[in-house]
């Protein structure tokens, strides 16, 4: 540490951490590079001017975040951070879709149209287990929130696993099934070949994402933490 | 021209380039650093800088590391592998661009000068 030169002190520290979650950002990580770049900002001023207050050197710095602020760094910040999300679930999926699992992939498809084409009420019996898949995720994903609010350092890639994935995808992909299913028996005692072709395909690739973003992704979480947030390990130690 | 608009679409390839030059650096440094190599010609502002460094970040092109510093965390950035091979062809775009744009600079079109076939 070069002498005589003004540094922030722990306390200030913590006032640049409020700063930042008054200014909505509301996850840790991005908070901590915030606090970071802040701080040295705020470091030079002082280099150059030592009388000029914390607060005043605080405001000066965040001028040079622009009208907007923080807000344009947090938006571009979770399209970037949803990017990664989706590669890692695209990773999963390819798998299914190579040799071997992708034998086992084709078998469902075929047990699906069979069961579709000959079971008496398949449709009827898809759509519960299906009503009754949704409700199970929604349990999870509400459960999932609380827990989520609760914490005091938030992490937004930690959310995408345990809410996000499950949320949008897991829940509004049944409703088109259903849509579709529903279609499909409507006024028809008998679904064609290629009908349930359609359906077992659609039902099975969305058994696979749900399957990976459900179990698969959390399952792992930890070693995708710890891969996107140097920070957590850290963390978790201090 | 505005300065902004002389970095703009560049400002992957300066990032690229610095951290191929430093190893690992992390954000205020960047901003410092161009301000300091350009001359105060060019100031990366920070509204375009993190959310360049995530970017590249989520591309892969980049891993992170974070260090205490002073008592706070620092996050440092460096190349990865990949981010060294996008390095390369980002400059060598960038080259071949200037090229072009000097080629035509330092032509003097002559009027009536008949049109090359």
């Amino acid at each position: 540490m070069e002498e005589g030169i003004m540094r922030i002190s722990a306390d200030e520290v913590k006032q640049l951490y409020e700063f930042t979650r008054k200014h909505y950002v509301e996850y840790y990580d991005l908070q901590t590079e915030l606090v970071d770049h802040l701080a040295n900002g705020i470091e030079s001023q002082w280099k150059r001017t030592p009388a000029i207050p914390f607060e005043d050197a605080l405001q000066a710095e965040f001028k040079k975040f622009g009208v907007f602020g923080f807000s344009e760094i947090v938006e571009e910040k979770q399209k970037a951070m949803r990017k990664r999300y989706h590669k890692i679930i695209g990773r999963y999926f390819l798998k299914f879709f190579r040799i071997p699992k992708i034998i086992a992939t084709i078998g469902s498809i075929y047990l699906m149209y069979v069961f579709v084409l000959n079971v008496p009420y398949a449709l009827e019996t898809l759509w519960i287990a299906l009503v009754v898949l949704i409700v199970s995720v929604i349990r999870l994903l509400m459960k999932n929130k609380r827990a989520n609010k609760t914490e005091t350092k938030r992490f937004l890639f930690k959310e995408l696993i345990t809410s996000y994935g499950l949320g949008v995808p897991v829940l509004l992909i049944p409703l088109n099934i259903l849509n579709l299913s529903n279609m499909l028996s409507h006024g028809a005692d008998h679904v064609s070949g290629k009908q349930a072709m359609v359906v077992s395909v659609v039902l099975v690739v969305y058994i696979i994402y749900a399957y990976i973003v459900v179990f698969e992704i959390p399952k792992n979480a930890e070693k995708y933490l710890s891969e996107v947030y140097p920070e957590y390990n850290l963390m978790q130690k201090m | 021209m505005r300065k902004s608009n002389l970095y703009k679409g560049n400002i992957h390839t300066i990032i690229l380039k610095l951290l191929g030059d430093h190893n690992k650096m992390y954000g205020y440094e960047i901003t410092q650093k161009v301000k300091e190599l350009s001359g105060g010609e060019l100031q990366i502002t920070e509204g375009a800088l993190y959310p360049a460094l995530h970017k590249l970040e989520a591309e892969g092109w980049l891993s992170v590391e974070v260090e205490e510093v002073d008592g706070r965390l620092r996050k440092y950035y460096r190349l990865t592998e990949a981010g060294e091979k996008e390095t390369v062809s980002k400059l060598s775009e960038l080259e071949n661009y200037l090229q072009t744009m000097n080629a035509i600079l330092a032509k003097r079109d002559m009027p009536g000068e008949p049109l090359a076939q």
